[in-house]
């Protein structure tokens, strides 16, 4: 389980104040308007903001002490998240070993991602020859290979908006993609979405914020959204 | 998002570790901007009380009166004309298509960036006593006649290195006309001149101020070009006369008044251009016509040949003559002279060495400026490390030169270390330009890769390796290669510090055409030439690597 306890952070003007957990293992997605905190609140877990107060804890265990890269997480962000230079398998490769001399185990990590994502015999190609759905994939590979690196496994996965460049068909196959990626390898997954609606038959738990702070945590199982949510999509 | 907050240590990590290369590079130019300026302050007539009296000399002083005055004029008109021949031209290179264009718009650069000896040797190859013009009117009868030396000459070197320049600043602005605008003047039959009025004036005239601000101060420090045509005391500028004082008068006081005078007013140009900062982009032009309607009126063909004629006649047929020139002689016993070969030798050791340490001086600023950014820290440090080269802009390489002759002559022999002060000026004098060529560089590098090579734990020397290397590579090659091109043809602290061993392509060049031996001087022109863009090819690829596209 993540759990953010009494987390407070000021940036200008604005307060941030973030007291929730997150279930290991499901699909979370996280709503809200724009500069409501979504971004914020991925960047706290992540290690890009540092909390004024409060711990951030992974299965009992703070982390917040932690360097973003020594935390059990990888990112997908919604552009950038392939070096421009290197090539997909590199790419792929850099989120184990950042000089990129890899172990036998890790060379075959890699190529059981790129496998997983569906982009083999592509190892040579530079994201400049990618799609823009090709090149999330890879970067998808990346966080797969991290999360199944034996010596540091990373098993959470935030996503902040990364369907947003994407064709709508792409955006179904991606999130298709994710939903079996998380299912076979377990994964905990934090994701920012503009278009609520889309995220009500993907994710398995919905996360409204607005101004900072959280308004309302909601299983999807459950037979009927609450009215501030139900407003919010507009249902 | 503050990038502090980016690293949760950071707080921890002291500034000096973060970024020591920057302060290092920073204190050493600033120690030696500030040495520069004392010495100039301790030996100039007036000191730095009197400092401001200065400004009475223009008035009360006939020889500063005039000086001042001169090089107000020359710059002046300079740039009007340059702004006003690049204006013609920028328009018939938008709406014609045709053969060859893109091959003029190199030669545009080519003209800007040319050694600036031998832009004036083109010139008088082709407006000298023995040029071009007075060959072909002597074939009628005409006397040869001396209309070169002067305002004259000071204007056709100036048209002929800064007009391109100009003119690829307004095709810029034209190719960046919206679509929209050329099908409204179709739908609205708007006729050429109000074409010219109504659409393409007030989109020139976006950059008119920093263009003209930029080519007022290139004029105003202009030096190869006034000592060489100016042709004496009526058509000296104060660059000439810092000069002079020094290397003929040796009346250093002086040379030190008229070094802070050329300061002062280098200070007001540049706060002027800064006003008006915005971006100019030499490289942008695509030489694409885009949407503008086709013109086809007799008025217009005329317009267009008389631009032809114009370019001909202030462009290729300068830039030609000294390669015909070179290339018809039949005497090439220069080729055999010591003195050319260690003028090529001591020219390449300058431009290699001070392009590599304007370089590394760069690459400590802005990367170290790219680190207290990574931590949110934005101290007087964090501003002076991109801004120190707008505070070298101000300096002309003359009137550093000039402090530092007067700094160190109590102290070592000049003339023995000439090579290694000409190296640091030059090196100065170049830092500009690289650290506007790699600044935007870095910042995106930044922008681009900063958050993933956190979130992936990629640092130290495995992000320089695979990360910054690859990225930087290309835009450090263009700025090296910058760098050396420009000290290869520099002819500004050579002329103060260079002797019968300290010597240069650029001052050999200079001495053959004082001595009016244009039969070497065209060969000398060739050899600059061809070495200086060799040298840029040759870094550009050697650092860069062959073209990726990241």
């Amino acid at each position: 389980m993540l759990k953010l306890d009494k987390i407070k952070l000021s940036l200008g003007q604005t307060n941030f104040s973030f007291n929730i957990s997150f279930k290991a293992q499901k699909i979370h997605a996280i709503i809200g308007r724009s500069g409501s905190g979504k971004s914020t609140l991925l960047n706290l877990i992540a290690g890009f903001e540092t909390p004024q107060q409060g711990d951030i804890k992974w299965n009992g265990t703070s982390i917040l002490s932690q360097q973003p890269h020594q935390r059990p997480i990888t990112n997908l962000f919604q552009e950038h998240n392939l070096f421009a230079h290197l090539n997909m398998f590199d790419n792929i490769a850099i989120g184990l070993s950042p000089n990129l001399k890899l172990s036998t185990e890790q060379t075959q990590l890699v190529n059981t991602a790129i496998n997983s994502v569906g982009l083999n015999n592509m190892q040579t190609k530079k994201p400049k020859d990618l799609s823009g759905g090709e090149a999330q994939r890879v970067a998808l590979a990346r966080a797969l290979a991290r999360a199944q690196d034996q010596q540091n496994p990373r098993p959470l996965l935030l996503l902040d908006e990364p369907f947003s460049a994407l064709d709508p068909e792409t955006r179904l196959e991606m999130r298709d993609l994710i939903t079996k990626i998380q299912q076979n390898f377990k994964l905990t997954v934090l994701i920012i979405s503009h278009n609520p609606t889309e995220m009500l038959d993907f994710a398995d738990e919905i996360t409204l914020i607005a101004d900072g702070k959280i308004t309302i945590q909601h299983e999807l199982s459950q037979a009927k959204l609450p009215k501030t949510l139900a407003e919010f999509i507009h249902i | 998002m503050p990038a502090h907050h980016l690293n949760p240590s950071s707080n921890r990590v002291k500034i000096w570790q973060l970024a020591w290369p920057g302060y290092l590079a920073l204190g050493f130019i600033s120690l030696l901007a500030i040495a520069v300026l004392s010495a100039l302050f301790g030996q100039s007539e007036h000191g730095l009380i009197g400092f401001f009296t200065l400004f009475i000399d223009i008035i009360s002083d006939d020889y500063i009166r005039h000086i001042t005055y001169f090089s107000f004029l020359q710059a002046s008109l300079s740039t009007l004309a340059a702004i006003i021949i690049a204006i013609p031209v920028a328009r018939f290179l938008y709406r014609r298509q045709f053969w060859g264009k893109q091959y003029l718009l190199k030669i545009f650069i080519l003209a800007f960036i040319m050694p600036t000896m031998v832009s004036v040797f083109g010139i008088i190859a082709v407006h000298g006593r023995q040029g071009i013009f007075n060959d072909f009117f002597s074939l009628f009868g005409f006397e040869r006649s001396t209309y070169l030396y002067g305002l004259t000459g000071i204007l056709l070197a100036h048209i002929f290195i800064n007009m391109p320049f100009s003119a690829r600043i307004f095709l810029n602005e034209l190719e960046n006309i919206p679509p929209e605008y050329w099908r409204l003047s179709k739908q609205l039959g708007l006729s050429e001149w109000q074409i010219f009025t109504r659409i393409e004036w007030p989109i020139m005239r976006l950059s008119l101020p920093s263009l003209a601000s930029l080519l007022f101060i290139l004029h105003f420090t202009s030096f190869a070009t006034v000592l060489t045509l100016g042709g004496g005391p009526s058509a000296t500028t104060l660059e000439v006369a810092i000069y002079q004082s020094l290397k003929f008068d040796f009346d250093l006081p002086k040379g030190a008044s008229l070094a802070l005078l050329q300061l002062s007013f280098c200070l007001i140009f540049t706060l002027f251009l800064h006003r008006f900062s915005n971006q100019i982009n030499l490289l942008n032009s695509i030489g694409k016509g885009g949407m503008r309607p086709k013109v086809n009126s007799p008025l217009s063909y005329l317009a267009d040949a008389l631009v032809i004629l114009i370019l001909f006649i202030a462009l290729l047929l300068p830039l030609s003559s000294t390669f015909i020139k070179a290339l018809t002689q039949t005497d090439f016993s220069i080729l055999m002279s010591a003195t050319l070969w260690l003028s090529i030798k001591n020219s390449f050791i300058l431009a290699v060495c001070a392009a590599s340490l304007a370089s590394i001086f760069t690459l400590s600023l802005l990367l170290s400026k790219r680190a207290l950014k990574a931590h949110n820290i934005q101290n007087i440090g964090y501003h002076m490390f991109s801004s120190i080269g707008n505070v070298i802009l101000i300096v002309p390489s003359l009137v550093f030169g000039m402090g530092l002759f007067l700094l160190l002559r109590n102290h070592v022999s000049i003339f023995d270390y000439g090579l290694h002060i000409i190296l640091v000026i030059n090196a100065l004098m170049a830092l500009p330009y690289i650290l506007k060529t790699l600044e935007p560089a870095i910042d995106s590098m930044a922008e681009r890769h900063q958050k993933l090579s956190l979130s992936l734990g990629i640092k130290g020397l495995a992000r320089a390796r695979i990360i910054d290397w690859p990225t930087l590579r290309q835009p450090l090659g263009r700025a090296t290669a910058l760098a050396a091109t420009i000290s290869f043809g520099d002819f500004g602290a050579i002329a103060l510090f260079g002797n019968d061993h300290t010597i240069t392509l650029p001052m050999l060049l200079y001495q053959s055409i004082g001595a009016y031996r244009s039969a070497d001087g065209a060969i000398i022109a060739c050899i600059l030439v061809i070495f200086a863009f060799g040298l840029y090819a040759g870094i550009e690829r050697l650092i860069g690597g062959k073209y990726v596209k990241t």
